[in-house]
């Protein structure tokens, strides 16, 4: 530190003070905006806050499948944004918990709802509203959605051989296979640390890594997943000493497929004893793609408690796993982490 | 903008939307030669200088190294495949299925390619996945009626490959 420098500051430490999510194949009774509405409301005061005392807002949405130009505009009012401090993370759901979480380390207020939401229902075909994913020079032309690229992925690790009577949608992978997209709002409060009753909080947020790979599946090694080792050499490399997946006791995945899900639990060298999506499989638990890798990591963090000292989300974003996001997320109790 | 509006004895209960909305995007110099040179039958690729991998479709930058590529490169018509999948169920605005897709290499690119892969049964999926398998060797074909886009070309199994 050179002469005449203050120390910096030490980073506040951050937890999770309320979770809700609202899931349902499809809403036809309310609007996307009333769904928001009382998610957010409803986690505020879980909370113990509200519009007028929350001290940010991040949002998650998809214009593309929102069906609403800068679809942060309309959804301001309904989070709870209004007259308020809010930003909407386009790239995807976990970025924008990344950010949430970022923005109270770094000193931004002490308090911050981040949710995500996602009314597929809405779009009449949402499969084709996906193509527009596809790159205009090259690969829109010749079309690509999420189930295609998972499946291009997928056949990187499934031997021909294998191939049976078994009624694929794009081979090698079946509907169960598959992500189901539903209607679907989640949403969590963030606080710092001496904000808060001791004892109110549902987990510590441990460390958070993420990184991006190449677009273009042909330049990358699709079935390497190489942007979750980046995301967890991030992790790794963070100011605090998040705990390795050597350690974790449960590990929720978003991924685009089962094998890419297996494949990932695979090489995070996990304990014996660490569940694996134990809040539901990819096609048990609705989420639409934008949002699931943040629908997963508020599912780990709702799930650290007794027996469960440790728990990690990760989420997939992107083609084929483009991106990759980690956050830790540690029990309850007076002392960081430990119950 | 179309509307439709079902209605119930309460009032409305969807607005069904439908707009029609275009977009005109510049190619640039890079992409638009790759694509006019699928019209004369040729795949070109471009060299990042710094890991002097040959880019394909060409790019005029390296994202890897964040540089601008520099030499242009005609690639081979034959290659291998690195991934592919046989879609079974049909997606709105893409081919009536099976089809095949897949990501080839091409001799003399570092990095592969997506196309249709044609002239195979994919009625029996065991038959065709195992024809299609990881490192099969496939050709180019080119279009005879060619638009300068990359539905100009597919890939077809290499002769006495499986």
């Amino acid at each position: 530190m050179p002469p005449g420098t203050d120390p910096p500051a030490p980073r506040p430490r951050v937890a999770v003070l309320a979770i809700r999510r609202e899931a349902t194949a499809r809403e036809e009774d309310r609007s996307l905006e009333e769904m928001i509405f009382e998610v957010a409301h409803d986690t505020l005061a879980d909370a113990g806050l509200s519009q007028a005392t929350v001290g940010g807002v991040v949002l998650s949405g998809n214009d593309q499948s929102d069906g609403r130009v800068i679809s942060c505009m309309t959804s301001a009012g309904p989070a709870g944004g209004v007259d308020s401090d809010v930003t909407m993370i386009a790239s995807s759901g976990e970025h924008a918990l990344a950010y949430g979480w970022l923005r109270l380390r770094s000193g931004q207020g002490d308090t911050v709802l981040v949710i995500g939401w996602g009314k597929p229902s809405e779009g009449v075909n949402p499969d084709y509203a996906e193509l527009v994913s596809a790159e205009p020079y090259v690969l829109r032309a010749v079309g690509m959605n999420d189930t295609i690229a998972a499946a291009l992925q997928a056949s990187r690790w499934t031997d021909p051989a294998t191939a049976g009577d078994t009624a694929t949608v794009s081979w090698p992978l079946t509907a169960d296979d598959l992500p189901r997209r539903g209607d679907v709002v989640v949403a969590a409060v963030l606080a710092v640390e001496g904000t808060f009753s001791p004892g109110r909080e549902l987990a510590w947020v441990r460390g958070a890594g993420w990184s991006t790979e190449n677009y273009e599946l042909g330049a990358r090694d699709v079935g390497a997943q190489t942007a979750l080792d980046q995301a967890l050499a991030h992790l790794a490399r963070g100011a605090d000493s998040a705990p390795a997946p050597s350690t974790w006791d449960s590990v929720e995945i978003a991924a685009p497929s089962e094998p890419a899900a297996a494949r990932a639990a695979g090489k995070l060298g996990l304990p014996t004893h660490a569940t694996v999506n134990g809040s539901g499989s990819l096609h048990e638990r609705l989420a639409p793609a934008h949002i699931a890798g943040l629908d997963r990591l508020l599912a780990a963090a709702g799930s650290v408690g007794p027996g469960t000292g440790t728990a990690a989300g990760v989420g997939f974003n992107g083609f084929a796993g483009q991106g990759a996001t980690v956050m830790v997320f540690g029990a309850p109790g007076t002392k960081e982490g430990v119950a | 903008m179309s509307t439709t509006t079902p209605t119930t004895p309460a009032g409305p209960k969807f607005y069904e939307q439908t707009w029609d909305l275009s977009y005109k995007h510049a190619l640039g110099e890079t992409t638009s030669r790759f694509l006019g040179a699928l019209t004369e039958g040729k795949i070109l690729g471009r060299r990042c200088p710094v890991c002097e991998r040959v880019i394909v479709p060409a790019r005029s930058f390296c994202d890897r190294d964040h540089c601008a590529t520099t030499d242009w490169v005609e690639v081979g018509t034959t290659g291998v495949i690195e991934m592919f999948t046989v879609v079974y169920e049909p997606f709105k605005n893409l081919p009536a299925p099976p089809y095949a897709l897949a990501y080839a290499t091409l001799e003399g690119a570092d990095t592969a390619l997506v196309g249709y892969v044609r002239g195979l049964d994919l009625s029996d999926q065991k038959t065709a996945v195992a024809a299609l398998a990881v490192g099969t060797p496939v050709v180019v074909k080119f279009s005879d009626s060619p638009t300068g886009t990359a539905a100009d070309y597919w890939f077809e199994p290499a002769a006495g490959a499986n």
